[in-house]
C-alpha cells in the first residue's frame, strides 16, 4: 500500500492485532483503523 | 483453563497499538459497501478504506453428532469458552468427562484436570482414529502417549466411533458408541469440536 492509503481491520481475532502491528512495521505511512466490537483484543 | 493467567494478561493491550499510531474503536461493524470502500458501525460511523481485512475469527467445528446441542456438550476455542468450562465444572460439579476426540486440546484439557483436580473425575477420550493425536503422533510414538495417560488415569478408546450423546432432560446423560459400548457422563460434561 502507498503513502497515505487506508487500511481497515474488522474484528479482533487471533489475527487481527498481529495484522495491524505487522502492518505498521511494513507500511509506516499508511493509515490503519482496527474496528471491533469487543472490549479486548483476545488472543488465543 | 489452568487458572494460571489471568484473562487480561492475554489480550493484546490497545496501548500497543495505539502507541504504533494505529486507531482503534470499539463498535460493530454492521455494514460493508464494497463500491465506495467503506465500513459503517453501529455507533453510526463510517470508515474509507483502500484495504479492508476481515478477521472476525472463527467458530469450533461440532461435528453432526445426535445431542449436540444438550447442555453439557462443549467446545474449547477461546477466553470465553474456557470461562464457561471452569464455571460449569466449578458449578455442576461433575464426575464424568467425556472428550470426543483425541485431539491437542483435548489431550492437552484432559491432561490439564487430571493433573489439578486428581480423582475428581472419570475422564474418557473417545476417538475415531486408532490412536491419540493423529495428526501429530504415529502409531508407536501414540502408544508410548497411551500408555502413560492410562497410567495416570485416563480412559483412552480409539477405534470407537460416537454414534450419539446421550440426554435426559435436555441434559447430557452419556455417549453411545457405535460398537454398542455406551459411557455414562450424568451430569457430566462432553466436549468436542475445535
Amino acid at each position: 500500500m502507498k503513502q497515505g492509503e487506508k487500511l481497515v481491520i474488522v474484528g479482533c481475532s487471533g489475527s487481527g492485532g498481529p495484522a495491524a502491528m505487522l502492518s505498521r512495521k511494513l507500511m509506516p505511512d499508511i493509515d490503519i483503523t482496527v474496528v471491533r466490537k469487543e472490549k479486548f483484543f483476545i488472543v488465543r | 483453563m489452568a487458572g494460571l493467567a489471568a484473562g487480561e494478561s492475554i489480550v493484546v493491550p490497545d496501548k500497543m497499538l495505539k502507541d504504533a499510531g494505529i486507531n482503534v474503536v470499539v463498535d460493530e461493524v454492521t455494514k460493508i459497501d464494497p463500491e465506495k470502500k467503506e465500513v459503517y458501525t453501529a455507533g453510526g460511523k463510517g470508515f474509507q478504506y483502500d484495504k479492508l481485512y476481515l478477521a472476525t475469527g472463527s467458530r469450533p467445528f461440532i461435528p453432526p453428532i445426535e445431542g449436540k446441542d444438550l447442555e453439557g456438550v462443549v467446545s474449547l476455542r477461546g477466553l470465553g469458552d474456557a470461562e464457561k468450562i471452569k464455571t460449569f465444572l466449578s458449578e455442576k460439579q461433575p464426575e464424568n468427562i467425556v472428550f470426543i476426540g483425541a485431539g491437542f486440546i483435548s489431550m492437552e484439557i484432559a491432561s490439564l484436570l487430571m493433573e489439578n483436580m486428581p480423582g475428581k473425575f472419570n475422564i474418557s477420550i473417545v476417538e475415531l482414529m486408532d490412536r491419540p493425536l493423529p495428526l501429530m503422533l504415529d502409531k508407536d510414538m501414540a502408544d508410548l502417549v497411551t500408555e502413560y495417560l492410562t497410567e495416570k488415569g485416563l480412559n483412552i478408546l480409539t477405534g470407537e466411533k460416537v454414534e450419539k450423546i446421550l440426554g435426559n432432560n435436555g441434559k447430557v446423560s452419556g455417549v453411545a458408541l457405535e460398537s454398542g459400548k455406551k459411557i455414562g457422563c450424568r451430569h457430566g460434561i462432553c466436549k468436542c469440536g475445535s
